[in-house]
């Protein structure tokens, strides 16, 4: 499987779970717990158990953070992406301009098989199993330029602390240069 | 990715020579459409260099077994599932 940073895809995404958690029972409909210590101390309790939950999710377009995909686990980094219809017309417009640093708009042209206009969410990443991904056909894909600037909204969003990595690259660079 | 040339033979292009140092813009009915730019091959060499040192900096570090075994461990159920009602509930104090 060939798979590229940028690049759109369908998968099965689920909502991130969230309280009220619903705990799966064979014999009866879920039980819902209110918070997440409920369960933490109920499992800790029961020793190595664990609960099956019930978490919805649906069928929805993602961004490939990156390329990166190793067979032997399988994951995938991805962002979700979200409907720009969603939005009023002014949020819309600032969505489109890139005066929402949170969101980054799709250009519609590069993306001819994704049917709505959207915006992939620098806020939503998400680990996606490579088999929950419908790897029949990308919708489409941002080029390398648009991808950097997604990868540094990014970064800035989260506040990676990337001081050390690139002061270590400027050396690096700096080394070899000479060395040439 | 890294700065790969395309080489075309000259006879088959016709172009100024540009200076070392000088990029020559080659501009499509105003300054904002740029068709291509023509460097002096000093200048696109030190360019491809650049490129492909950056590139080597970006490399990505390989998965390891060590990590792959970490990642089946962190993925495998351990302990035994409850799912009957009456021990789900029990378990939260519910």
């Amino acid at each position: 499987m060939s798979l590229a940073a940028g690049e759109v895809y369908w998968a099965i995404v689920p909502y991130t779970p969230a309280t009220p958690f619903k705990v799966h029972v064979a014999d009866g409909t879920p039980v819902e717990v209110p918070s997440a210590s409920q369960i933490v101390d109920g499992l800790r309790k029961g020793g190595d158990a664990e609960f099956e939950f019930v978490v919805r999710a649906k069928a929805r377009p993602v961004l490939l953070l990156s390329g990166r995909s190793d067979p032997r686990t399988g994951d995938l980094f991805a962002l979700r992406l979200l409907r720009l219809e969603k939005f009023s017309h002014q949020e819309r417009q600032r969505v489109e301009e890139h005066r929402e640093p949170t969101l980054f708009p799709l250009p519609p042209k590069r993306f001819p098989d994704l049917a709505e206009d959207s915006a992939a969410m620098v806020t939503a990443p998400i680990r996606l199993h490579e088999t929950a991904l419908d790897t029949r056909k990308s919708l489409g894909r941002l080029d390398r330029k648009e991808m950097r600037a997604l990868v540094e909204r990014f970064v800035s969003y989260w506040q990676f602390d990337l001081r050390q990595l690139l002061v270590a690259q400027i050396r690096e660079l700096q080394h070899r240069r000479k060395a040439r | 990715m890294a700065l790969h040339s395309s080489p075309i033979k000259s006879n088959d292009v016709r172009f100024p020579e540009p200076q070392p140092g000088e990029a020559l813009v080659v501009e499509r009915y105003s300054a904002e459409h740029v068709k291509a730019v023509i460097l002096h091959p000093d200048d696109f060499a030190e360019l491809q260099g650049d490129s492909e040192l950056l590139d080597d900096l970006a490399a990505a570090s390989d998965l390891s077994d060590l990590g792959v075994r970490a990642h089946r461990i962190s993925e495998s159920p351990e302990g035994e599932l409850i799912d009957d009602e009456a021990s789900v509930r029990r378990l939260l104090g519910l």
